[in-house]
């Protein structure tokens, strides 16, 4: 299903499952993505300030910023106002 | 460390919108539901129709009560249409999947659903419908074919009967010779029964036809609409 979601439904989707630190396996397997293209998303998260990392021994963890919130947001209002309306019918 | 996330809209509104959007939602599952099971039936009417009529053309051709050919015609064309109700039914299936992992998940949520698992859950619509457009289109198609069939069928059934009634013209034996009208004496019960169950397919035909169109126009449209959102988000995430 990786590929039928825009990049913003999965930066979206990463965004609110890190907003408690979480490994990069946690973090592919949720998302449901290689580690490759999972590796890429995080790398762009994270330039963009929306992703910070936290290291814990010799462990990384990956965590969303205050500035992933706005996303969060933007996205989830964008996205419910899509069921404002539905297709006028009954059955 | 990074700061909480935390959310700035009015809870009030916000909370109001949210549940108008998840009842939409859960109301689009059902009826969506409600839909494919509806096509998976009729797809499984078609088929057996198909197979029973194709069973008739071998028997007529086996008993010599036909041309060989007429009845070769009779068998690949009755082929085709339990090829069509087949098609249908998987058709069918391969939505009704999707849709019922998404139904299940949003029925065993606890109520009032929270803003961002109905989000998850809109993107999960959302790459169903994208995985599945060409099948939806196919079985608006299909259900667009039912209906000029079954109508035709129940047109000649009808025909066929009220021929039967005025007696044994060249109509009634053309229609006895292909099959679509009963052998049982050129019973009206008959011939008027099948004309009715004909008409009522292709009537339920054109209304799922009809559902499935408002469905894929809705869809076509909420894709459009989160088309441009990502336009939004890009923009926004670039000046960020």
């Amino acid at each position: 299903m990786a590929e039928r979601r825009t990049p913003y439904e999965i930066y979206w989707e990463m965004l609110v499952f890190c907003r408690t630190p979480r490994s990069f396996t946690s973090i592919i397997n949720r998302c449901n993505l290689n580690s490759r293209t999972g590796q890429e998303y995080l790398d762009f998260l994270t330039g963009k300030g929306y992703l910070t990392t936290v290291q814990d021994g010799d462990r990384t963890s990956y965590v969303s910023t205050g500035k992933a919130a706005e996303y969060i947001e933007t996205f989830t209002r964008l996205y419910q106002s899509l069921f404002d309306t539905i297709p006028g019918f009954k059955l | 460390m990074s700061r909480p996330v935390k959310t700035v809209m009015d809870p009030a509104i916000t909370e109001k919108t949210l549940q108008e959007s998840s009842q939409n939602f859960a109301s689009e599952l059902r009826g969506f539901f409600a839909l494919c099971i509806l096509n998976l039936v009729f797809g499984a009417i078609i088929l057996a129709f198909g197979i029973m009529f194709i069973v008739t053309s071998v028997l007529a051709l086996v008993e010599g009560g036909t041309s060989f050919w007429f009845a070769i015609t009779q068998i690949l064309a009755w082929g085709a249409i339990a090829f069509l109700g087949f098609r249908w039914i998987l058709s069918s299936v391969k939505v009704l999947k999707g849709i019922t992992e998404i139904r299940g998940e949003y029925g065993a949520l606890e109520k009032p659903v929270s803003g961002e698992t109905l989000t998850g859950l809109i993107i999960r619509m959302m790459a169903q419908y994208r995985e599945n457009r060409k099948a939806i289109r196919l079985m608006t198609l299909i259900c667009t074919l039912g209906y000029a069939l079954f109508l035709a069928l129940g047109v000649l059934n009808l025909i066929a009967g009220i021929s039967a009634a005025a007696g044994s013209g060249p109509l009634y034996i053309f229609l006895v010779q292909a099959g679509l009208t009963s052998r049982l004496g050129g019973s009206l019960f008959f011939s008027f029964l099948a004309a009715g169950i004909n008409l009522a397919i292709g009537v339920a035909s054109l209304l799922f036809s009809s559902w499935f169109r408002r469905y894929s126009r809705a869809w076509d449209l909420r894709l459009a609409e989160a088309a441009r959102s990502g336009e939004a988000l890009r923009h926004a995430m670039e000046q960020g």
